[in-house]
């Protein structure tokens, strides 16, 4: 069985400053990889690495998704291919309405995974399967995209995107950060509505408490640029103990590996 | 060009005309013409823009056959398809009436300008000598002296005119003086569309007027869509008298021409008046296009409202000068104006001049200019989600202008224009 994802020795920078250094990480198909590190780790950007994002650039190592050459695919075809980034930082599109772009989305990555299209009464059919599960209100897919939207309404925007566009391997980027206990519910209960064999996860956060309601398979500890530390879902629980103290700075030495 | 160039040039090609006075007022023109010339970039509105390419096309006047008003002479010559399905239609073609509206309702009278001074010279009694704002520019003072056509839309007091009026401007060489009048009564309400279409890559010139006068309560919407050619100069002048409580709609959309000028005088002389000026502008290649408005708020409890948006890619370069006056004692008067536009490369060019010139102290008044890039996080996000990166461009240029063109309150037209600006996007 080939694996959802492997990351070998993955450098990138970012304006010039060398942000990922030497990463490493595979990911086998259904499992739920959670990564956890300090504030700049590097997090985010290995989010954006995923996705493709311009001014991201690798400059040596390997991603291999689903047997393929990451690197070889654009932004959108990474997308149509299963890859899901849930922004830490939804962004805001004034004047794109929610329904056009959820449609937009929906279609674009259909047609290029070679399946029919789906005409507006189909679409909204399946929009609203989603829409209740998730408590996203009519009034919210009126507006442009994440305009006026709270915190936790943005994070329940991407989960929506995430059910809709049914990815093989969603990325997570600390989707519970400004989230109450009730909304964190809301957005785990939709994610969890997700997990399957065939779907991999890999969630980003900050704190533990996101991982009581998302349980995953392994924990990993992001310091520095790669990989410090690999466990359970036991690691969670000591980071949420000890901070990540241990790993603020940087070993002797490390920068010469 | 010398002065006395001028004066040979226009001499040989002022129009016939058996009435005395409009004969006075062409001879007036031109020479007032001959003496001030076009304007040149040392004067301010004219700063942004450079009008030498139109030099050499400014006498090129078509010769002017007198049965060109026969409303149904020439219709086989309006083959260019309606852009309205539903509307009472009139095709001018460089500078002369091909095909005249037909089956208007009771009250409407819309008929070719060389029609009404043959026909009904009466109707423009008391509007020979044209709006006072404009009447001694330049771009008006050759239009007066030179024009052969244009249209006249006349409104009995409280007429509604249930279907668009489409009139479609199409020219292919030379230069064109379309001379254009609306004249709505008392509380009557009229759509009109201004189309101008070029059908050829020459380098032709069009310096239309179009004078409007709406009076206690009327209600005016008023559409230009420019698509001249590719080589062609657009010069358009549009002078407009609101009295009390009328209202006046205005949407630009600028997508031809290589150079565009659209200047706008509106004076607001009636309490409750109320003037919304809008405007988009797509260009490309070096195109050019100057948007130039002076609101006059005459009288106190007027309100007017502008909001123009542009998008510029490759050498495109953009002007907006927007001006708002209040003039004294004008109290409780609203005015608000916007200019936004997206510059799509980095050659692209916008000059953005808002101005207020405010003379009375109860006023409500507001200008902002912004332009920016397409953003990138946006294009960025949409991506993620497997919008391809063309489509999703344009998913975010038209949501630029999305809030400008749903000014347009007529659905029917408001969808035309969509159309075309998709159609712009998307090549
Ligand atoms: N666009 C950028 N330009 C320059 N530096 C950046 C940019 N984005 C992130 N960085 C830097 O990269 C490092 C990692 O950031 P990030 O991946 O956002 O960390 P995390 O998500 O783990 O908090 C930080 O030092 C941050 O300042
Ligand atoms: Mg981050």
């Amino acid at each position: 069985m080939t694996n959802m994802l492997e990351i070998k020795d993955l450098h990138a920078e970012v304006g010039g400053t060398e942000i990922l250094k030497g990463l490493s990480l595979t990911i086998g198909e259904g499992e739920v990889h959670a990564i956890m590190g300090p504030n700049g780790a590097g997090k985010s950007t290995l989010s954006y690495v995923l996705s493709g994002r311009d001014g991201y650039e690798v400059t040596s190592g390997s991603i291999t998704y689903r047997g393929q050459d990451l690197f070889e695919l654009a932004i959108e075809e990474r997308a149509a291919a299963g890859i899901f980034l849930g922004f830490q930082y939804p962004v805001e599109l004034p004047g794109v309405s929610s329904t056009t772009f959820l449609k937009t989305a929906l279609n674009a990555v259909l047609r290029q995974r070679g399946e029919d299209e789906l005409d507006a009464v189909q679409f909204m059919k399946r929009l609203r399967v989603h829409t209740k599960s998730l408590n996203i209100s009519d009034d919210m897919l009126r507006r442009g995209v994440n305009v006026g939207f709270s915190g936790g309404e943005k994070k329940r925007n991407e989960i929506l995107q995430m059910a809709l566009l049914e990815p093989y391997l969603a990325v997570l980027d600390e989707t519970d950060s400004g989230l109450d206990i009730d909304a964190l519910k809301v957005v785990a209960d939709g994610v969890n509505a997700l997990r399957g064999p065939t779907r991999s996860m890999l969630v980003i956060t900050h704190y533990q408490r996101l991982l009581d309601y998302i349980v995953p398979d392994f924990v990993h500890v992001l310091a520095h640029g790669r990989i410090a530390r690999t466990g359970g879902k036991e690691l969670a629980l000591e980071l949420e103990e000890k901070g990540y103290g241990e790993f603020a700075d940087a070993p002797h030495g490390s920068e010469a590996a | 060009m010398t002065l006395e160039n001028y004066q040979a040039q226009l001499a040989q090609n002022l129009p016939q005309t058996d009435l005395p006075w409009l004969a006075d007022l062409r001879q007036g023109a031109a020479d007032r013409f001959a003496s001030i010339g076009l304007p040149d970039r040392k004067v301010e509105a004219w700063r942004y823009t450079n009008l030498k390419p139109i030099q050499a096309r400014l006498f090129e006047v078509g010769p002017f056959e007198a049965d060109t008003f026969q409303a149904d002479r020439v219709r086989a010559g309006d083959t260019t398809p309606a852009l309205l399905s539903d509307s009472h239609r009139m095709v001018f073609s460089d500078g002369l009436l091909i095909a005249g509206a037909q089956d208007l309702p009771d009250g409407v009278s819309l008929k070719g300008m060389a029609q009404v001074l043959a026909e009904d010279p009466e109707i423009l009694t008391d509007h020979k000598q044209g709006i006072g704002a404009i009447r001694d520019l330049p771009l008006p003072t050759l239009n007066r002296a030179l024009s052969r056509d244009g249209y006249v839309l006349v409104l009995e007091p409280g007429v509604i005119v249930a279907q668009a009026i489409e009139i479609l401007f199409q020219s292919s060489t030379g230069a064109a003086y379309p001379r254009n009048l609306i004249l709505a009564g008392a509380g009557a309400q009229v759509s009109v569309v201004e189309h101008y279409l070029g059908t050829s890559e020459d380098d032709y010139l069009v310096n239309g007027v179009t004078e409007v006068h709406a009076a206690t309560g009327a209600h005016i919407k008023r559409y230009k869509i420019q698509r001249d050619g590719p080589g062609a100069s657009h010069i358009a002048t549009l002078a407009g008298q609101l009295e009390a409580d009328a209202r006046f709609e205005n949407f630009d959309l600028n997508l031809g021409a290589k150079l565009a000028r659209s200047e706008i005088h509106m004076a607001l002389q009636g309490h409750g008046a109320d003037a919304s000026l809008n405007g988009v502008y797509l260009l490309r290649d070096k195109q050019h296009c100057d948007n130039a408005i002076l609101m006059d708020h005459v009288v106190g409890a007027t309100n007017s409202h502008q909001d123009y948006r542009g998008i510029l890619d490759d050498k495109a370069h953009g002007v907006f000068q927007g001006k708002i006056t209040v003039q004294p004692d004008a109290q409780g008067i609203e005015g608000h104006q916007l200019n936004k536009t997206l510059l799509l490369s980095d050659t692209a060019e916008i000059d953005s001049k808002p101005e207020l010139e405010i003379r009375a102290d109860d006023v409500k008044c507001s200008h902002g200019a912004t332009a920016g890039e397409l953003d990138e996080a946006g294009l960025f996000y949409l991506r993620s989600r497997g919008i391809p990166e063309a489509e999703a461009r344009q998913l975010l240029m038209a949501a630029f202008i999305v809030e400008t063109l749903g000014h347009i309150d007529d659905e029917a037209i408001r969808d035309v224009m969509d159309g075309l600006v998709t159609d712009w996007m998307a090549s």
